[in-house]
């Protein structure tokens, strides 16, 4: 075979296999997920309410349908990235009830948001909250709103840290804070309804690099995949080592606060540590493993964990937690989520660099502030 | 000349009975417990319960990917985990069937029929004897991870491609290796592999041609454009390797990993998982193939098969039966072993036993690797 043909050949393949790469296996950035075969793949193992495959017909909003109470989940391309649109053509009939409901959780997939619609005479009755993992509906926002029609397109538009509800295009409630949205969407019904259409609709680019390193010159990793998306330091990798992003500046603290918003499993602390590049005889204050105690203990010399004290605290997971150290002469000071706590810390009458430390959790920070011999600083907000 | 017909046949008289064979043992399996005993199920076509049965576990990421394209949640399982090549063949192949599951059973049957053709001329160049030559071909169709080369997996792909690099390589025709080996790179993260057996065989070859060696650098080009692809679409172009955590595989050393899986047999904390049992075995048994590997096959083969199971075993034995099922050097240096005919028979039909037995268990969502 000619060198030519053999050229052709290579270019054919390379050409053709990235265009096919590029036209059939992008998401779309709009579709129509209403119309797709197997909808119970994935979702029967995971979910234990009954699926509405075959006993809704869910095509034009003529068919109106009775439901016990159904949900439907699909499983969608939702980028890690990107914020992005659920929009619900519904029909409910008076008393009916339904709604949109995505993922909430990482892992386990336990948790929902649900935003519902009831209609209750001539007034829609519009209630956001989420399913927790024994399937109870736990309400956070609700709102009344005239019914004009008993059509309606509901919209979520979910970002990174909330989401807000649209009514007809109508801003109806704002700012519903978010642990983390995954990639599962859906519908929820109760009585007599029918959905007509259900969209997901990006509406960011994913293209769009949102996140970036911390700055190497000011932090240093040691170890763990750690990012700033929005002025949200977040840590994703998952791992039995301590996870540690530590400041590069040694500093005489007087007060150091910051909130903690874990995602996945609960040991997420901090460090303070004589080094910036060992964990030697630092210092370390964590949640444990259940999430149900606080406790620290310092490193040895050759980087082992040996814990000294621990406290029984308010297991609130789910919800960014504030953690405050008040450094004194004699000992330091905690408080966490405003209330101090019976156990302290030895006094840091030295330098020492600040590190955030992941065991076995994913978590995101926040708020990082700084009170030190060289003033008030704020690392990273919001 | 009738004689020679024959032996052109014996790749798909093998086919043939080790697949009608499989399809009978899943159908029945699945028939005779109607509910599902594993965890985990999902039916692609229920319609079609024959067929279905070969679409388990890892199998509804390949359809997802071939019907819907990829999706991508870091701390999700998602199917951004596997590689395009095989889904994008089920796709092209949909354009005519119209049916993902008979799409992807078309493409994993056709390529695991190639695969034993190409294994057969592979052997007749190496110029082994005939009875290690059908040997071969056997103990590949009946090994006891064989029946994935039935499934909705990328395995019958995966085993063509590196079958025909290596044909290729000690044919010295460094083009059509390449790309091959270009090819294998965009069906699985080890594909990549076969960059490095093309420079070894390239290495061999006197005198050694610098242009020749040139055109070995574009064998990686199937990973590298996948990686711009990904890197293009979801800003991650490593995003198949850092999903990987939610499969619960982590970065550990391969002893790290054996430790793992044989602690608590050691300590008498528990017992060991049958299919970790058999995961193991099939690592055993490639280190002990590979010395004579080494001896018959050179060098490009051995690493090859080393670097295949010390690739995934870096982050967890889990499904090494499987990954060792397309190690062809492993069943050649097997069939070199097995000299002793009784000996030979007698691992044969086990090897083909397990193979029917775990089909079984695999269509009643059983885990096997």
């Amino acid at each position: 075979m000619g060198k030519l043909n053999i050229a052709v050949i290579f270019c054919l393949t390379l050409i053709g296999f990235n265009f096919l790469l590029y036209t059939q296996l992008t998401p779309s950035n709009a579709r129509n997920i209403s119309n797709l075969p197997s909808w119970d793949i994935f979702e029967r193992p995971i979910l234990e309410y009954q699926t509405i495959l075959g006993q809704w017909q869910i095509l034009d909003g003529q068919a109106i349908n009775q439901a016990q109470e159904s949900l439907a989940l699909q499983q969608r391309p939702v980028s890690s990235l990107g914020s992005y649109q659920l929009i619900g053509k519904l029909h409910i009939k008076t008393n009916a009830k339904a709604g949109l409901v995505f993922n909430a959780q990482s892992k386990g997939n336990e948790r929902y948001h649900l935003v519902t619609l009831q209609g209750v005479g001539q007034t829609w009755l519009l209630t956001a909250g989420y399913i927790n993992s024994q399937g109870n509906i736990l309400e956070q926002r609700r709102t009344l709103i005239p019914q004009k029609s008993q059509r309606v397109q509901l919209s979520l538009s979910v970002g990174w840290k909330q989401y807000q509800v649209e009514l007809n295009g109508v801003t109806v409630l704002k700012n519903i804070p978010l642990a983390y949205r995954g990639g599962f969407a859906g519908i929820w019904a109760q009585g007599k309804v029918a959905v007509q259409e259900l969209l997901l609709r990006q509406t960011k680019s994913l293209q769009e690099k949102t996140e970036v390193q911390p700055d190497p010159s000011i932090w240093n990793s040691l170890g763990g995949s750690w990012s700033m998306v929005d002025h949200l330091l977040e840590q994703r990798h998952v791992s039995s080592q301590d996870l540690v992003l530590i400041y590069q500046k040694a500093l005489l603290f007087q007060r150091v606060e910051l909130e903690v918003l874990v995602t996945q499993g609960a040991g997420v602390g901090l460090i303070l540590a004589p080094s910036s590049t060992s964990l030697k005889k630092a210092t370390l204050l964590r949640f444990d493993e259940s999430g149900n105690h606080l406790f620290w203990g310092r490193y040895n010399e050759q980087s082992r964990f040996i814990g000294v004290s621990d406290v029984a605290i308010n297991k609130n997971l789910w919800h960014w937690r504030h953690i405050e150290l008040v450094f004194l002469p004699q000992q330091t000071l905690i408080f966490l989520d405003g209330k101090q706590l019976m156990m302290k810390l030895p006094a840091f009458n030295s330098t020492v660099h600040l590190g955030l430390l992941c065991w076995q959790s994913q978590a995101r920070f926040q708020n990082l502030r700084l009170e030190s011999s060289e003033g008030r600083q704020t690392l990273f907000s919001p | 000349m009738k004689q020679q017909t024959l032996r052109w046949l014996e790749p798909l008289i093998i086919y043939i009975v080790t697949r009608g064979l499989l399809m009978a043992v899943a159908f029945f399996a699945d028939l005779f417990y109607p509910d599902p005993i594993g965890t985990g199920f999902y039916h692609v076509a229920p319609q079609m319960p024959w067929l279905d049965v070969w679409a388990r576990w890892d199998s509804a990421f390949y359809l997802g990917i071939a019907s819907q394209g990829y999706q991508f949640n870091l701390t999700e399982i998602s199917n951004i985990a596997f590689f395009p090549l095989y889904p994008l063949l089920i796709r092209c192949v949909d354009f005519v069937v119209n049916q993902p599951l008979i799409s992807a059973l078309i493409v994993s049957h056709l390529a695991f029929l190639a695969a034993l053709y190409t294994l057969n001329a592979l052997c007749r160049l190496e110029r082994f004897s005939e009875s290690v030559r059908l040997r071969t071909l056997w103990l590949t169709a009946t090994f006891p991870g064989a029946f994935f080369f039935s499934a909705v997996y990328s395995e019958s792909l995966f085993l063509l491609l590196s079958l025909l690099v290596f044909y290729f390589a000690r044919q010295k025709n460094w083009a059509f290796g390449v790309l091959f080996a270009i090819l294998a790179g965009a069906t699985r993260i080890t594909g990549i592999l076969l960059t490095l057996v093309l420079f070894l065989e390239w290495w061999r070859t006197q005198p050694r041609q610098l242009k020749t060696g040139l055109l070995l650098l574009l064998a990686p080009l199937g990973l590298i454009s996948h990686m711009v692809f990904l890197g293009v679409t979801y800003a991650d172009p490593i995003a198949f390797w850092n999903v990987q955590s939610a499969f619960n595989r982590t970065e550990i050393n391969p002893l790290a990993a054996i430790w793992r899986d044989l602690e608590p047999l050691i300590t008498g904390s528990n017992t060991l998982p049958w299919n970790v049992l058999f995961d193991l075995t099939a690592f055993v048994l490639v280190l002990i193939c590979l010395p004579l590997v080494q001896k018959r096959l050179g060098t490009s083969f051995t690493l090859y098969s080393l670097f295949s199971v010390l690739i995934p075993i870096s982050s967890g034995t889990g499904s090494l039966l499987r990954y060792v099922s397309i190690l062809f050097p492993v069943m050649i240096a097997l069939a070199l072993m097995l000299q002793n005919h009784r000996v030979y028979v007698a691992v044969q039909t086990l090897f083909f036993a397990l193979m029917l037995i775990l089909a079984g268990v695999f269509a009643n969502w059983i885990f096997v690797a």
